[in-house]
């Protein structure tokens, strides 16, 4: 037996060892990190898309979900989550893991069509059945007496912001200064007894703990609460102006890079947008972008007069920094015990 | 009319008690009432559900925040979800050795003192797969590396092992030096490979009952070699590669009797190529006396082989471990025209027994008192009993001369091994006591009675003969604490 083929011989068993370790990757496996109340979205969204790509490709691909309050889900992507894709409240987050993780670049709300926003909500009230403490607008939960109001942590939650947000618009609209506006915003906190963590902790407080006589949601959760819970439960109350909420997806370009999941990850979000895409987000009580999708379920969203963070706020990265930030308007009004 | 007297005096008292006014609660104090039990009602559901936050709170938090742990298992630093970890482990094993014996040949050992082992275990692991080991040692203040290696463990029946590591062949030496039954391990552990460089897929199976492995090393000669530095050098200077398969099954481990779920057995093999290199010792004795040695310029030629079926079994308090290793090896030797190739086919065996007097459980693992030591408790420890025999076999081949070879001189000159320094078997008798006082400290004795066939004794230029080298015995007793 010759030298050279005893050091094949080693070689081929060197390279068994290996390849036998190498042949295991077969199936994709996806993580999406979302916002608090999208639980359901995806958990219909997932099983479609997977039934979806397995025609398509063969591949079997399995989406695994983390939620949370979305500011804290991006923290959590920012300090090593490994996402695959985002799909969080608000631009502003996605912004935050582009700008301090530079994990997907900076233009990335460009690649996707609306502004990488597949869907939109709204912010509405929830009251308890008949409405007994009589709120119909905005001013109702400052003027009223005794009103106890339930929502979200704006610095952890994306929900929690969206509602500062419409509740600091209406009252720029209708006191006319920002001044104005803070003392508003300031007395709606005052009111708050608990501050979640995510909107669905919200929900839970005010439907399942009773706490609370009115819920600031996301419409989209105030729906889900009906169906889950009975119309008998509660009502849904359209405040006179709300704001247009647009959450936003997006491929983490470097995870997805690292796991090789690039092109499942971007067929993933595509495929929000898609016919199908679009009735389970309709179904979801999601406002969906497709004119034909909208048009069928048009009957079971309330009209709501609409401001956007643009024309208002300019945009989530001024909003983000005035209002949320260390030491923003925010941290400004809301001193707990005092 | 006493009856009467009374009546009349009860109608007085029940009028006037009707004749004062009585209170009635208005329908604003109703409201307000209401309205209170419902406010404190909303407080006592608020506090109920803040309580509930913060705990998820300090759940999430928990997490996030590293936990160090220091107890009888050693020093650990976990990250909050325990993904990753660092670990310091050890042990020190102080000894003392008595020689109770004058040999017949070569120096008399002393009594002495001595740091048999000094090790730090660095273990740790970082996510879901990856481990690692990093040992150094101080065994008899000599600085050295023992284990050092990186794990990939990726199902359990399927993990993956580079750098240096015991190769899986011996029973015993795959025992940790901390939790062998005497204080020197028998002949059958010095014909085993020892640490190498290489990598090894291994795992478990069959329900957890069956463990594999199979590594490719850099391959060493007879005996248990020290560690091979990256250049390959010791035991090793040529490109070819060893490898090495073990099985070794407890297939009652999950059911059946309960007598039965201790009994392990397995088989290993090892095949290397030792390429030209002079052997070294081919095994010890427990006085650690090496009088086995092949001769000056003996050449350990391609393809050493060994095999080992090895069992224990462990019930209760008692055990038994038992092996036999069979060693062979193409040795070859040249003096002038001369040339003595041979295939020499050496082998051991040993079968050691324990009991745990104090009805503690015996284990390949050690035995973990269930009163530990306490002065002014019932506590004493566990008290094992231990007793072995194990026989070292030198194949006689060794002592032929090369083919041709007529006068005594050229046997002398061409045999591979001289009775004068190789004894041609060796059988060893030891008893032992071992006093674990706690699950980190133990103190053992061994006595150990060693006696020799063939050689290596008193050469009698006279008569041309040499007497067999005189028995051994020795005393070991040994301090360990460990981590």
């Amino acid at each position: 037996m010759t030298t050279t083929f005893r050091k094949f011989r080693s070689y081929v068993a060197l390279a068994g060892l290996l390849i036998a370790g190498a042949a295991q990757a077969a199936d994709v496996e996806l993580l999406n990190v979302s916002y608090d109340p999208t639980r359901e979205l995806y958990q219909d969204f997932n099983a479609a898309f997977a039934k979806y790509w397995q025609e398509k490709t063969g591949d079997k691909v399995t989406v695994k979900q983390s939620h949370g309050g979305s500011g804290k889900q991006a923290r959590a992507v920012i300090d090593g989550l490994p996402a695959d894709v985002v799909t969080l409240a608000l631009a502003a987050d996605v912004d935050a893991i582009a700008d301090k993780a530079k994990l997907l670049p900076e233009n990335w709300q460009t690649r996707l069509p609306h502004n990488s926003a597949p869907y939109t909500s709204t912010i509405v009230f929830l009251v308890r059945k008949g409405n007994p403490k009589g709120i119909h607008d905005w001013d109702d939960l400052v003027n009223k007496p005794n009103i106890s109001i339930i929502t979200p942590n704006p610095k952890t939650s994306g929900g929690a912001r969206w509602n500062f947000l419409a509740a600091w618009a209406y009252a720029l609209k209708k006191y006319g200064s920002d001044d104005k506006a803070k003392d508003f915003v300031a007395k709606v906190y005052q009111r708050v007894p608990v501050l979640d963590s995510g909107a669905r902790g919200s929900t839970t407080t005010f439907v399942e703990r009773g706490i609370g006589d009115v819920l600031l949601s996301w419409e989209n959760e105030a729906f889900l609460a009906l169906k889950e819970l009975g119309p008998d439960k509660f009502e849904i109350v359209v405040p006179s102006v709300s704001i247009l909420a647009e959450p936003t997806v997006a491929v983490v370009d470097k995870n997805a890079g690292k796991h090789g999941t690039t092109r499942v990850a971007q067929a993933y979000l595509e495929y929000l947008y898609s016919p199908e895409g679009q009735e389970i987000a309709a179904r979801n009580y999601y406002r969906p972008r497709d004119p034909k999708i909208a048009a069928k379920y048009a009957g079971q969203f309330p009209k709501v007069s609409l401001i956007t963070i643009d024309e208002v706020f300019g945009g989530w990265k001024k909003a983000q920094a005035t209002y949320f930030a260390d030491d923003g308007v925010f941290d400004q009004i809301y001193q707990p015990g005092k | 009319m006493k009856n009467g007297k009374k009546l009349w005096l009860a109608a007085g008292v029940l009028a006037g008690a009707l004749s004062q006014p009585v209170w009635a609660a208005t329908d604003d104090e109703i409201a307000q009432l209401r309205q209170q039990i419902e406010d404190l009602d909303q407080k006592i559901r608020v506090l109920q559900r803040q309580q509930e936050i913060d705990k998820e709170n300090a759940e999430a938090k928990k997490k996030d925040t590293p936990v160090v742990v220091l107890d009888k298992k050693g020093f650990a630093l976990q990250s909050g979800d325990k993904e990753n970890e660092l670990r310091v482990n050890g042990y020190i094993q102080a000894d003392y050795r008595s020689y109770d014996y004058t040999p017949n040949v070569g120096a008399t050992p002393i009594d002495n003192f001595l740091i048999r082992r000094a090790r730090l275990a660095i273990t740790g692991k970082f996510g879901k797969y990856f481990s690692f080991n990093l040992t150094p040692s101080w065994d008899n203040n000599a600085a050295a590396l023992q284990d050092a290696y990186i794990d990939a463990n990726f199902y359990d029946w399927f993990k993956v092992r580079a750098g240096q590591f015991k190769v899986p062949f011996g029973l015993e030496r795959l025992q940790s030096s901390a939790n062998t039954s005497f204080v020197e391990t028998a002949f059958t552990t010095g014909l085993t490979p020892n640490y190498e460089d290489g990598v090894q897929l291994f795992g478990t199976v069959l329900n957890g009952t069956t463990d594999y492995q199979l590594a490719v090393v850099n391959g060493n000669s007879l005996g248990g070699g020290a560690a091979t530095s990256s250049a390959g050098t010791l035991g090793d200077n040529n490109s070819s590669k060893g490898w090495a398969a073990r099985v070794f099954a407890s297939p009652f481990k999950n059911g059946g009797e309960d007598a039965l779920k201790g009994l392990g057995v397995g088989i290993a093999y090892e095949q290397a190529e030792a390429g030209n290199i002079t052997a070294g010792v081919i095994s010890v004795t427990p006085a650690t006396v090496a009088p086995f040695a092949y001769l000056g310029n003996t050449i350990p030629g391609s393809d050493i082989r060994r095999w080992s079926p090895q069992a224990y079994w462990y019930y209760g308090p008692f055990g038994f471990l038992g092996e036999y290793v069979d060693v062979k090896q193409d040795v070859t030797r040249t003096a002038g025209a001369l040339t003595n190739t041979r295939t020499l086919d050496s082998d051991a065996w040993q079968t050691l027994f324990s009991w745990v007097i104090t009805g503690d459980d015996a284990g390949y693992t050690g035995v973990k008192p269930k009163k530990p030591f306490r002065i002014g408790s019932d506590g004493f420890g566990a008290v094992e009993l231990v007793a072995r025999y194990n026989v070292y076999d030198l194949d006689d081949a060794s002592f032929v001369g090369a083919p041709g070879a007529a006068t005594q001189t050229q046997i002398f000159n061409t045999a591979l091994a001289s009775p004068a320094a190789a004894v041609g078997k060796a059988r060893d008798l030891g008893i032992g006591i071992n006093w674990y006082l706690t699950g980190n400290y133990k103190i053992q004795t061994s006595y150990d009675v060693t006696t020799f066939d063939g050689g290596a004794g008193v050469f009698n230029a006279t008569t041309n003969t040499i007497t067999d080298r005189g028995t051994e015995r020795v005393l070991f007793t040994r301090f360990q604490i460990g981590w």
